[in-house]
This record gives C-alpha cells, structure tokens and sequence, in this order.
C-alpha cells in the first residue's frame, strides 16, 4: 500500500469495500443470466479488522496491522443488502441545486477543509443548508456543536448570503412574436434582501419584472443581451457575471441589437428610452410605453400571467 | 499473492453451488465464519481491497496477522 505510513481515510477504505461486494454480487448474478435457475448472493457480512486508527484533523484514518504488529485495534464493519426503496429512504438528499454554488465555492477561504468537513459531519453541503441551520438552532449552537470559531462562522454565514447568479437564460413572453427582444431570467441565489435589487447590463439599469430569491426577470433592450450583469442586492453587496446570449437569439433580434447598439452611441448618458424611472432612478419600473413586449394593459397582463405561470412574486 | 476481495466471495460461494447438482442437495444458505489476511492496494489510481484466506496454517512473524470475517450467502433466483 503507497500510503501505508499516513494511512487512509476510512471513507476510502469503506467505498474501497463496497465496490469489491458489488462486483462479488455482479460475478454472481451474471450466473443467473446465462441460464442457472439459482445463485448465491451476499446477504450480510462482517468483519473484525485488525488496524491503527489515527486522526489527522477530522480526517479518520486506518492503517491495517502489518506482520509483526500486536498492539492494533479492531473495527468492527457489518454491511448487510438493502433495497432500492430502503437506499432511497436512508440517503441524504446529496443533489443541491443547480443554481447553488458549491459550499467550497460560495464559502471560499472563510472555513477550512476542516470545518468544511465539520459541516459535513452535520449534513450540511450547501449553502442553503447552512443558511437554515443557522436559522433554526442559531449562530452560537453551530458554534458548539460543529466546533468551528465565531469569527470563522460569522464570516462563512455573511458569504452564504452574499447574492449569487449561476444562470442568465433569454425568456419570451407568450404571444410576443418572433420579432420580440427577449427577456432575461437571471438564476441564482439570495437575489433579493432587504430591497429590490439594482440590476445592470454593462452598467445600464434595467427594469425589473419579477424577483423572488432565487430568480429575477428584467427587461432588457437589444444591445443588452451580453455583457457583465451585476446584481446588487445592498449597497457594496452585488454579484457579477460575464453573458453573453446573442448566439441563442434569432437573426433579427441579433440585427435589432446592432442597430439599438448604433443607437445609443451618441447618447450614451441617456436612460434607457422605452422605460420608464422612479424619482430617484435608482430602480426603474416598466414604462408606459414598452412596444417591444406589446404595449400598455397587454403588456402588464402578460408580465403578470408569466409571473403566476412560473409562481413567482412580482415586485 | 492475496486476491481482490470480490474474487474470494465469488470462490466460496462456488464451492457450495455445485453440491445441488451433483447430490441433490440444496443449500439455501451458507454461514462462514473465517480468518482472513487483508491488504490495500493501489491500482490503476483505484484502491483495491484485498483479503485471502490465510496460506499457511500456523502464521509466522513475516505473515499478517489474520482478521475474522462472517458470512452470510443465501439463494437468488433469476430475475
């Protein structure tokens, strides 16, 4: 064995078991399929090994006894057959959502592999999770129980409830016609916080139809339909992506965004003609006129027929 | 040279199907209760599981140090 001196973690060594039963059952199940009405399969097995258990960190590790060894453990390892209903019952719901960063991603270098391994321990792998727990049993019990120091904690929970856009998808509205600009459906998580949040398009505001936390959808002009998107949620507090989505857009959008880029060049300062902006024009609103969506009633009707189609609040 | 473990389980429960054809006998279900050596192994960036029955009947210094392992097989039928 290579790592013979640190030994292995003991994961390994349990996934390194099962896959060895597994390919025991499937040698005996192929039996049955060339004809033998019979075969044996493994119901349960255990078995006392002989090893040295260290820790490193949170890490358990064994290292089965060499020849010579006398003062080993014994761990006792009982694995028995279940079934699938049984496996679904008593698996962890592992699949986080796609629109979810990883938890090594979204926390970054707040925690530690240690303290990641903790929450693991503790059945949390995404942000969501953490977010919740820390809801439901609060900061200072997450402390006690996970081990994982205040100051670490506060900055790992700060950073899960930071705004994150894992997806900018183009979206039509029913009845809106080939010639339509689509809208943008911005995926992601914590989108929404105290306020509406400010979206931008190469620092261009754009008007918000509908936002909840983990989906936004903003009307966007031709030439808006690549660039860096920033979404902010608080002052300071914003997420950015690069998009670009001309290549999933008909010829004649891709032609209306060329001619609505030539458009804006000498008034680069102006807002955004075809919507309309509150008092302070921090957060536009859709216009009066918004022609490209069908006008005036209809085109608020439909926003709002999308919004209860896809159950999701308007602002 | 010890064996993947898979290739053991597979050899003991070979050892018992035969009987059924050959005496009319049938067994139903096989308890073993066995030392076997057991080793870790790298492979093709794999860890591979290895566990024998013992070779020799007295162990000796140069020789691991057997750990025990119960088994349960039973009948399958084809699905």
């Amino acid at each position: 064995m290579n790592e013979r001196d640190a030994g292995l973690p003991l994961e390994q060594f349990i996934q390194a078991l099962t896959s060895q039963l597994d390919r025991a059952q499937a040698t005996m199940a192929l039996k049955a399929r060339v004809g033998v009405p019979l075969t044996f399969a493994v119901k349960d097995i255990s078995i006392d090994l002989r090893t040295h258990i260290d820790m490193t960190g949170s890490t358990v590790r064994i290292r089965p006894a060499a020849p010579g060894d006398t003062e080993t453990s014994v761990i006792h390892l009982s694995l028995t057959t279940i079934t699938r209903p049984m496996m679904e019952e008593n698996t962890v719901q592992f699949a986080v959502d796609r629109d979810e960063p990883p938890l090594k991603e979204a926390l970054g270098n707040s925690l530690t592999e240690d303290d990641q391994k903790r929450l693991e321990w503790a059945g949390i792998h995404s942000v969501s999770q953490l977010r919740d727990m820390e809801k439901q049993t609060g900061e200072q019990t997450l402390h006690r129980v996970l081990d994982i120091p205040v100051n670490r904690l506060r900055l790992a929970l700060e950073k899960a409830s930071q705004p994150y856009i894992s997806r900018v998808l183009p979206e039509m509205l029913p009845n809106s016609g080939q010639e339509a600009n689509p809208l943008l459906r911005i995926r992601g998580m914590n989108l929404v916080q105290d306020r509406p949040p400010v979206v931008r398009v190469n620092g261009e505001i754009l008007p918000i139809l509908q936002a909840t936390q983990k989906n936004l959808l903003v009307a966007a002009l031709p030439h808006q339909m690549a660039g860096t998107l920033t979404v902010e949620t608080a002052p300071g507090v914003a997420h950015e992506m690069e998009f670009d989505l001309y290549s999933a857009l008909p010829p004649t959008a891709v032609l209306a965004a060329a001619q609505s880029a030539q458009a804006q060049l000498p008034a680069e300062s102006a807002p955004a003609p075809r919507y309309g902006a509150d008092a302070q024009g921090q957060t536009p609103v859709v216009g009066v006129s918004a022609p490209r969506y069908g006008s005036g009633a209809n085109a608020t009707n439909a926003l709002n027929g999308a919004a209860e189609k896809n159950g999701v609040e308007a602002v | 040279m010890q064996r993947p473990f898979w290739q053991t389980l597979v050899e003991m429960a070979e050892a018992v199907a035969p009987t059924a054809a050959e005496t009319g006998i049938r067994v139903t279900s096989l308890h073993l209760d066995v030392p076997i050596q057991v080793q870790m192994r790298q492979s093709h960036e794999e860890l591979e599981f290895l566990a024998d029955v013992p070779q020799w009947r007295w162990t000796t210094d140069f020789d691991l140090r057997p750990c025990r392992m119960r088994l349960t097989l039973t009948e399958r039928e084809s699905p």
